[in-house]
């Protein structure tokens, strides 16, 4: 067993269900050796396809926001309190991180940051199904159909948030079907660790965190008894409850808004969900279609019951999970809502029993959820129509602004000494490539602009007032900006709710 | 299958003859003795079937020689030899007294193998009398016990200073602290907000490493625990009862006869070899009420009451060394009066030995309480051991760190344990102390999952007592053992090392540490000063949050997470309460600091006896011994 393979969460067991093979002298650290290289080579090749989006371009509606805080934090626009009192939290850090390496290679943070989570999960799928008991050949195979899924690379070009969504799906599925058989401390560690890590990774991980709710109770290891199951919830979703409480207090203390996060989309997705109700029929059939490996797997383990209560409970968490990814607007896009599928196909494969023909059958399973997340992404256009939930809930939550921040952010590239607060509006930063040159709120210029009244720079982006929205520093201070501007100021832009005012000479605001 | 010695056939069926056991009581004792490998008398005295007198007597007429009564005849010193104390007692056999030429030599174990054992010992010049095993055992304490006590307490002092607790500060411990705090002072005075910014940076490291090892051991802790015990089930159920040696039990108490008869029920429930089986009740010589109470109950041949001679510090690591003079097994455990093991407890040790490398000098066996549902200090108490022994400790066995023992059902490998001269009698916490010496001295201690129930304090001013003299006790490991750091590192390895620092130091640092920043974090939170801003610039600041947060929240959930492998869950909510254990921890923590300046070997005595689940466990293990009256 390698050393990795071994400390993956949840590997450790089932032991290989096939016969081991007479491994040579040596051969111990070339499965390690083998998942490493395909993770890196994978990583690589991701990187290249996230630069060319293709078929997922527009797919960014929120990591747009988290790329714009990771320029604004790097370039010392946002402090650090205010990085991590923003939602999601968990991948700025590290981003901010790879800035450098990220410049040095000409791609953005969140591109490297994608690809590198992409080589990893590559890697790891690898390892687990060499682990699993599969040959060397069939897993490479495997891991192939695997990554080569539309949905994972789709995850990948969506941006970190839909990439870590993807790895917290798949180690919670790894924990749950251990959790349920073995029922060990590390296996529940594994399931609460990974809820902590979908809820706080974006909003897709958040749909899918909260999604699996009405089902953690058949992950209940045989041996505890009904009444137990206040203690299980309670042990399973401590690091989300807890990890929430922090969040709350680390807004109090860096915003003194404790609960600040929530004027993201976050409130208004939550209202979006409890106005009106359509389940978005078309994608949840998708959803089944791109995850088969699990249906087939409740078929299959007729007589099991500790895996096909794992099997029913990892489907239901996906189709409700696409459901409120959809209905909340988490997701722009129908068909990113379907990718955690291929993380739980993943960890179907490598939980699949032990048959003669578990390659083959494992092998067509994968290829049929390949050709389901095709099929997704070829109609994507259709699907969001006909449902209607996607439209409607981009329109009342964060997409339409979304789009606009982001031809603002294009607009403003190449011009410098701009008035704007991006610490609201991140992904302005995302879309112009930087925050150099932008006047924002941890600049003395901008305390001045707010406590004088009067603008000295050269230009001033305001958005118009919206009563859903107030975190917007200069609207909320400067009521009249947006509709009159100031002394000696022209307007230059004004489209979706965004105007930008300048001292150059007129431009021609229309787009 | 071991076969019955012919002298022992002839002794069986003399003691029928005489009426001194039954016809079936012979036929069961044969058995017994046949499958455990054992002499019949063994067997007979461990059943309670003839009186010990009754039988040596009747042995003594049986091969026509002598039998003395060693209480009114004892022996004579000058034949005796301190050094040999050990193998006397493990033998049964001893010089009594010169008659002219020839020695005299007493035995309770007549037969050809004791004949074979005196001459090889004593030559051909010898005679044999016979005497009672207790009588050989009683006549040494009484002629070696004071320079035996004197030993128990000073030996490991006198031969390994480095590792005695008796000093409590070494003049380079006293040196370095001192400098340390002349700097401290020099830095407040010259440059006042660096130096606490420079203390504030290092207790938060402090912090962060202590919480992310934990975290690390209950991971690693955790892992194929469920296998490993499969596995030790399935080789115990291998086992033959005549390939088992003998075990010693030591049973240390003071003022404690309320709990006597629990004890005596869960070792007589032991699945072992009874005949195999060596128990020393140890109790000090003048606590005549629990001496009086363990003579009232009657108990088996197995059984052996050790009076501890009276010095100072009484402590129940001295008297431990002082009954381990007379122990007779291969392997030796220490058992607290009110423990419960699980009956296969030391079968299973039997098994781990067997199974570890031969550097295994210790087998560590899991801690946990029987009255875990009586309140609420008792289940966090049974939150906090779960934690201890099931999660963290097989953690430190994975990952080679070394292992401070717990207070009771540590098994040794007898002959190492003389070795090392056993516990520190100055330590408070000597099992912890034992643990990390023994890793120093290039042995290795196992963990496996077998478990000892014992009764959790029921009151809080108790369980202060028992916690600040642990800590007090862990303080002064840590003192002993970073006596030497080099040789610390060169002995159990850098990770070793940082692993002791922060299971040893880490326990006590932040039982003591945790009030200081309740406090600030109260008085910021209640006041928004920004008087602390100065301490803690942004990235401090950010580790400090970080350290508040995940730190505490992820104690919290190891906690949760503690009673999971018992399936014990009716106590996971209880853990969301645990603030206030961790503020009844720093009480202790800051008491036994106290205590290791002003007395550093004070052993705070912990009442046991007072849960309800106690007396009740009491009147269950009376009933049969009442029930013939």
């Amino acid at each position: 067993m390698s050393a990795v393979a071994a400390t993956l969460p949840g590997i450790a067991l089932p032991r290989p269900t096939l016969p081991e093979r007479v491994r040579p002298r040596g051969a111990a650290t070339s499965p390690l050796a083998l998942a490493v290289l395909f993770g890196l080579l994978f990583a690589v090749a991701a990187l290249g396809m996230i630069r060319e989006t293709g078929p997922f371009a527009g797919w960014q509606p929120t990591s747009g926001a988290l790329v714009g805080r990771v320029l604004l934090g790097a370039d010392g626009k946002m402090t650090v309190g205010e990085l991590i009192a923003a939602y999601p939290p968990l991948a700025v850090l590290p981003m901010i991180g790879l800035r450098a390496p990220a410049v040095l290679i000409g791609v953005t943070t969140g591109e490297l940051f994608s690809a590198l989570l992409g080589g990893a999960l590559a890697g790891l799928w690898l390892a687990s199904l060499l682990q699993a008991g599969y040959r060397r050949g069939t897993a490479l195979v495997l891991a192939a159909l695997l990554v080569g899924n539309p949905l994972f690379l789709g995850a990948l070009a969506a941006g970190p948030e839909t990439a870590l969504a993807l790895l917290g799906a798949w180690v919670f599925a790894m924990g749950a079907f251990t959790l349920r058989s073995r029922g060990s401390v590390n296996d529940l560690i594994t399931c609460s660790g990974a809820l902590a890590l979908l809820f706080f990774a974006g909003p897709l991980g958040g749909a899918f965190a909260c999604a699996t709710l009405p089902f953690l109770l058949l992950l209940k290891p045989a041996d505890i008894p009904a009444r137990s199951a206040p203690s299980i919830y309670l042990v399973l979703l401590f690091p989300v409850i807890f990890g929430l409480a922090g969040f709350v207090f680390v807004n109090w203390m860096m915003l003194h808004d404790a609960f600040g996060f929530l004027h993201s989309d976050i409130d208004l997705a939550t209202r979006r969900i409890g106005q009106s109700w359509r389940t978005p029929v078309i994608p949840v059939l998708f959803a089944v279609a791109c995850a088969p490996a699990l249906v087939a797997l409740f078929v299959v383990a007729r007589g099991r019951r500790p895996l096909q209560a794992v099997a029913s409970a990892l489907l239901g968490t996906l189709l409700l999970a696409v459901t409120l990814a959809l209905q909340s607007g988490a997701c722009r896009s129908p068909v990113e809502a379907l990718c955690p599928a291929v993380s739980l196909a993943a960890a179907a494969a490598m939980r699949w029993p032990p048959q003669r023909s578990r390659p083959l059958r494992v092998a067509l399973l994968l290829a049929l959820s390949l050709t389901g997340g095709l099929s997704a992404l070829l109609t994507q256009g259709r699907i969001s129509p006909e449902t209607g939930a996607t439209a409607a809930a981009s329109e009342f939550t964060g997409l339409r602004r979304s789009i606009a921040e982001q031809a603002l952010g294009r607009f403003l590239a190449g011009r410098s000494d701009v008035l704007i607060d991006a610490a609201a509006h991140p992904a302005v930063v995302a879309a112009r490539g930087g925050a150099e040159g932008l006047v924002t709120g941890n600049d003395t210029a901008f305390a001045l602009a707010l406590l004088r009244k009067r603008i000295a720079t050269r230009a001033v982006a305001v958005a118009a007032a919206d009563p859903s929205r107030t975190e917007d520093a200069l609207s909320r201070n400067l009521p009249d900006l947006y509709a009159s501007g100031a002394p000696g100021l022209h307007l230059i832009y004004d489209r979706d709710g965004w105007r930008v005012w300048s001292r150059d000479n007129k431009e021609d605001p229309r787009p | 299958m071991g076969v019955l010695s012919p002298s022992d056939i002839w002794t069986g069926d003399y003691l029928v003859e005489n009426g001194l056991i039954s016809l079936p009581q012979l036929d069961e004792a044969s058995d017994l003795a046949e499958q455990w490998d054992s002499s019949l008398s063994d067997v007979l005295m461990s059943r309670r079937w003839v009186r010990p007198i009754d039988y040596y007597r009747a042995l003594a007429d049986r091969f026509g020689i002598d039998f003395v009564d060693l209480r009114a005849d004892p022996p004579d010193p000058a034949v005796l030899s301190e050094d040999e104390v050990e193998r006397y007692a493990r033998e049964l056999t001893l010089p009594w007294k010169r008659r002219g030429n020839r020695l005299v030599i007493a035995t309770a174990r007549p037969g050809p193998e004791a004949i074979l054992y005196a001459r090889s010992r004593w030559g051909s010049e010898i005679d044999i009398v016979l005497t009672a095993k207790f009588d050989i055992l009683w006549s040494l304490q009484r002629i070696f016990g004071d320079a035996h006590s004197r030993r128990a307490v000073h030996e490991l002092a006198e031969l390994d200073p480095e590792m005695s607790a008796r000093t409590v500060f070494t003049r380079s411990q006293i040196l370095v602290a001192w400098a340390m705090l002349t700097a401290f002072c020099l830095g407040l005075c010259l440059a006042p907000v660096a130096t606490l910014i420079a203390l504030n940076a290092v207790m938060g490291l402090f912090y962060l490493g202590n919480f992310v090892f934990k975290g690390i051991l209950v991971w690693f802790g955790a892992r194929r625990q469920q296998d490993n015990a499969t596995a030790l089930d399935a080789e115990v159920r291998l086992l033959r009862d005549e390939d088992l040696p003998t075990f010693t039990i030591l049973v240390p108490m003071f003022k404690e006869p309320e709990v006597l008869p629990i004890l005596a029920g869960a070792l007589r429930r032991l699945d072992y070899p009874q005949a195999k089986l060596d128990i020393k009740i140890v109790l000090e010589e003048g606590d005549h009420e629990t001496i009086e109470a363990a003579k009232a109950l009657g108990l088996e041949g197995i059984f052996e009451i050790v009076r501890v001679p009276a010095s100072q510090p009484q402590t129940k690591p001295k008297a431990c060394n002082y009954a381990l003079r007379y122990a007779r097994g291969d392997y030796l455990v220490i058992y607290d009066a009110e423990d419960q093991p699980e009956p296969d407890q030391l079968k299973k040790v039997v098994v781990a030995f067997r199974q570890s490398p031969d550097n295994t000098a210790c087998i560590q066996c899991r801690l946990n309480y029987y009255n875990a549902e009586e309140n609420w200090l008792t289940r966090l108490f049974t939150l906090d051991y779960s934690l201890w022994f099931d999660l963290m400790l097989p953690g430190l066995e994975r990952l080679r760190i070394p292992i401070p023992l717990g207070g009771t059902s540590n098994h040794f490998k007898t002959g190492v344990l003389r070795e090392l001269r056993a516990w520190d009698p100055f330590n408070v916490t000597e099992d912890a102390d034992l643990g990390i010496r023994m890793t120093q001295k290039g042995y290795r201690v196992g963990v496996i999952d077998a478990t000892t129930f014992e009764e959790a304090n029921v009151s809080q001013s108790n369980w202060v007592r028992q916690r600040s003299r642990w800590i007090k006790g862990y303080m002064q490991t840590f003192l002993v053992h970073t006596r030497r750091p080099i040789h610390l590192v060169r002995t159990i390895g850098p990770l070793g090392t940082l692993g002791f620092i922060f299971f040893i130091g880490g326990t006590m640092l932040s039982g003591l540490l945790n009030p200081l920043f309740w406090a600030i974090f109260g008085f910021w939170a209640v006041t928004q000063t920004s008087g602390f801003d100065i301490v803690f610039p942004p990235l401090l600041l950010y580790m400090a949050l970080f350290n508040l947060i995940l730190g505490n929240g992820m104690f919290v959930y190891l906690m949760m997470l503690a009673p999971f492998r018992r399936r014990w869950l009716s106590l996971v909510p209880f853990s969301l309460t645990v603030i206030w254990y961790w503020a009844l921890m720093s009480v202790a923590a800051w008491k036994g600091l106290w205590q290791l300046v002003t007395k550093p070997f004070y052993w705070e005595k912990t009442h046991h006896g007072l849960s309800k689940f106690t007396a009740g466990e009491v009147a269950e293990a009376l009933r049969p011994e009442q029930a013939p009256a």
